[in-house]
């Protein structure tokens, strides 16, 4: 209760001498006090009452014992199942659920409907490019790309899948510790025209058809032979996933700092380096379902340059990795990362010797390179050209990769890059050479 | 006297209307109580408690107000009347001695209550050579279970009362003169747009709201209890209290901005000092010195018949010349209305 100034107090303590000297009788005071005072009189005992403490006193100590028991027992009675301070906190718990539930429907609807489209999406492709494509990929392609229909958010392992649907770091463990992924082979050599032609024929489709998705396309000039990974999609399955992403800070991966190796073996080896990895083969067109909507969407202009944008392919911003790159220290420290990889003992010897090799012969970046591929994946991004760049915050901050394994590096411009997820990708080259990542960059392997 | 003729017409003549009714009704044969007497005391309630101008409807809806059975049986009591007796004894003894033990709330002192009613109720007192029993000032108002309570309640007060009034002087007679240096002329002098302001927001008020007021917080009265002394919910008078603190605080300091203050000198200002405060409520409780008791009034009030209890013999009062100055604004319409009684 409020506090009355204590001069107020004391002028209602003040008695009134001329109201004091006639005090309602007992007569008037009980009838006041049983409600049967008639207005006029009732108004002057409050008068009265208002002033003398005493009478207040004997109306209070006067009250009837017996009206407190049916008071008393009156007021719990009320405060029943259905009384107002019960449905107001029942109706408060309703709404909290109302609002909730109405939240959890819009993101599933809105999950189902994302699914859906990625159905659409991968279906559309998978029949444009079916008959074009080579007999032989087509084929091979065609179960994997049904059997991971289903599940667009994931298209690889069905750990990956369980992983997935745990929120945070589960979630970004999950982009990294896939399964490896093979692309189908398009023909022996990079030259063979046959896919090329049906991978121009289907960016040339998606222009039109989809600002969603990331065109690659690649420059015809240098390189006479197309990036058979032309199309790329980057769709994605969930919000929730980008923000956790966006969210997570990427420890131990930390690409600000320079990450090269210097390619310098024109020669490959391609028989002898790569080591023993089965890896279930997944064709191109089911990979990126796990690309997030909330990320940038990627592209390479036909003058090579690489464009990325944030509002779905209405406007393009030019992006120079070269320029973001910091070219201070190499340090990636594969063991400190959030997520380690069990992927076996030859990967950490692998990590080693990139390390090993990145520390020994920084690189900088190749000032105005020219791009022909790239492949985004949410926020983590790899672009390739005359080098292969990487970033892993959306193209703000990029470092310079090259492939190398024990034995030798990348040769040649890069002019495919497909990333299943943020760690499984393959990189072409124009010199035939395939480089395969199973942890983001950081080792790599040349398929038989 | 003319008026007093008419209201005697009016009454009479409503009273005659009911008279052979409530006779009837309230077994006043078995009481004792004759129709004339029956009648005379119908009269004489009416004339207490109706204006001169009332009509004879008037007098009439009035007089259907009455709780006529439990009039004739005060009155029979009164009267010496053994069967009033018995059933008044049958029916209250036993509640009269539940209320007293709620009322002094200690067994010993509502025995002592009960008893000294009691005497008053046979009539031992006597006055003038009469046995006057106090069941004679009943009126039927109210009910008489109700009316006992009452006058018990008021005669704890005034015993309660003049208790703390002795010690009260017993203090001032020890340490009095520490009291009497810091006369607070200076004070109030300082407080003059204090007391207007505070004399206006408190007159702008209900009456009700102020007796609201001063149960919640002065006499510490709970919701419950101005609840039901006022016959509405609790609810009702929570919502009230909190409503009417804020509102009077907000309607001194305004008052008291439009008389030039500035607000933070006003808001200081509502601060009493304490010691102030002590000494009003010392100079307040002397203030009641001048009240007389409530049982010799009630005896006067019985005694002097239609008599108005202003006529009372009272008490020289010393007031002091502050609490005259103090009998602020909210009083003034009452006080007119009183003069306008008398």
């Amino acid at each position: 209760m409020q506090n009355l100034p204590k001069f107020a107090l004391h002028r209602l303590r003040e008695p009134a001498p001329a109201l004091t000297d006639t005090h309602p009788d007992a007569d008037l005071l009980t009838a006041f006090a049983e409600q049967s005072l008639p207005g006029h009189e009732r108004a002057r005992v409050l008068e009265h009452l208002a002033a003398c403490s005493d009478c207040r006193d004997v109306v209070a100590l006067a009250l009837p014992a017996t009206e407190i028991s049916p008071t008393l027992a009156s007021s719990p009675a009320r405060i029943g199942w259905l009384t107002w301070p019960t449905l107001r906190w029942a109706a408060a718990a309703a709404v909290v659920i109302a609002v909730t539930s109405v939240g959890v429907m819009q993101y599933s609807h809105r999950r189902d409907h994302d699914q859906a489209q990625e159905k659409d999406r991968e279906q559309t492709i998978a029949s444009n490019s079916a008959p074009a494509d080579s007999p032989a990929p087509a084929s091979s392609a065609s179960p994997s790309a049904q059997k991971s229909q289903p599940s667009p958010q994931v298209t690889t392992s069905p750990a990956q899948r369980k992983q997935l649907r745990e929120p945070l770091a589960p979630a970004v463990r999950s982009f990294r510790s896939n399964a490896h992924q093979q692309l189908p082979q398009l023909g022996g050599t990079p030259q063979s025209t046959q896919p090329d032609n049906s991978a121009a024929a289907r960016a040339q489709n998606a222009i039109p058809r989809s600002s969603q998705q990331v065109m690659v396309s690649g420059n015809p000039q240098t390189v006479p032979v197309e990036s058979a990974a032309s199309t790329i999609e980057t769709e994605t399955a969930g919000t929730q996933l980008a923000q956790n992403r966006a969210n997570l800070p990427l420890q131990g991966r930390n690409f600000t700092s320079l990450d090269v190796v210097k390619a310098k073996d024109p020669v490959p080896t391609p028989a002898s380096s790569a080591p023993p990895v089965a890896s279930p083969t997944l064709p191109l067109q089911t990979s990126p379902s796990m690309m997030l909507r909330a990320s940038p969407r990627w592209m390479v202009t036909s003058a090579g340059a690489l464009q990325r944008s944030f509002d779905g392919g209405i406007t393009w911003e030019s992006v120079e990795p070269s320029r973001t790159i910091e070219t201070t220290t190499v340090a990636v420290t594969a063991a400190a990362s959030p997520a380690p990889v069990a992927t076996g003992a030859d990967e950490t010897q692998q990590n080693k010797n990139a390390r090993a090799a990145a520390s020994s012969s920084p690189t900088p970046p190749i000032p105005n390179a020219t791009f022909r591929a790239v492949a985004a994946n949410g926020l983590e991004v790899w672009a390739g050209g005359a080098a292969l760049y990487h970033s892993s915050d959306g193209g703000n901050r990029w470092a310079r990769i090259v492939p190398t394994d024990s034995v030798s590096t990348l040769t040649g411009d890069i002019i495919a890059i497909q990333f299943s997820d943020s760690q499984n990708g393959e990189v072409r080259t124009s010199t035939g050479e395939r480089w395969i990542t199973s942890n983001a960059g950081l080792s790599w392997r040349r398929p038989q | 006297m003319t008026a007093t003729k008419s209201i005697s017409a009016a009454v009479h003549s409503a009273v005659s209307d009911l008279l052979a009714e409530f006779h009837a009704r309230a077994g006043c044969e078995k009481l004792g109580i004759t129709r004339e007497v029956f009648a005379q005391i119908l009269c004489d309630v009416s004339t207490k408690y109706l204006s001169p101008e009332s009509s004879q409807p008037e007098v009439r809806t009035f007089l259907l107000t009455l709780r006529i059975d439990e009039l004739a049986l005060a009155r029979g009591c009164a009267a010496g009347n053994n069967s009033a007796w018995e059933i008044f004894l049958t029916r209250y003894r036993e509640k009269l001695y539940q209320a007293a033990l709620r009322i002094a709330r200690e067994d010993s002192a509502a025995r002592d209550l009960a008893d000294s009613l009691y005497a008053e109720l046979y009539g031992t007192s006597t006055r003038q050579g009469e046995r006057v029993s106090k069941l004679a000032s009943f009126t039927g108002r109210g009910s008489l279970e109700g009316w006992l309570r009452t006058v018990l309640a008021q005669e704890f007060v005034n015993r309660y009362r003049r208790t703390k009034r002795l010690v009260s002087l017993d203090e001032e007679g020890e340490d009095g003169s520490q009291f009497a240096a810091p006369e607070p002329e200076p004070v109030l002098a300082a407080d003059s747009r204090l007391e207007s302001a505070t004399n206006a927001a408190l007159a702008a008020l209900a009456a009700e709201d102020r007796m609201v007021l001063a149960a919640y917080y002065l006499d510490g009265r709970t919701l419950a209890e101005i609840a039901r002394m006022l016959g509405v919910h609790e609810s009702t008078i929570s919502r009230k209290v909190d409503k009417l603190a804020k509102q009077l605080r907000k309607k001194i300091l305004s008052g008291m901005m439009q008389q030039g203050m500035a607000r933070r000198q006003a808001e200081e200002a509502l601060e009493v000092d304490v010691r102030d405060l002590r000494l009003d409520i010392r100079r307040s409780l002397a203030q009641e010195s001048s009240v007389p008791a409530f049982s010799n009034q009630r005896v006067e009030n019985a005694a002097g018949g239609s008599e108005i209890p202003d006529d009372l013999p009272r008490d020289v009062e010393p007031l002091p010349v502050k609490s005259l100055k103090n009998q602020g604004l909210q009083n003034e319409g009452l006080e007119n209305k009183l003069g306008g009684r008398n």
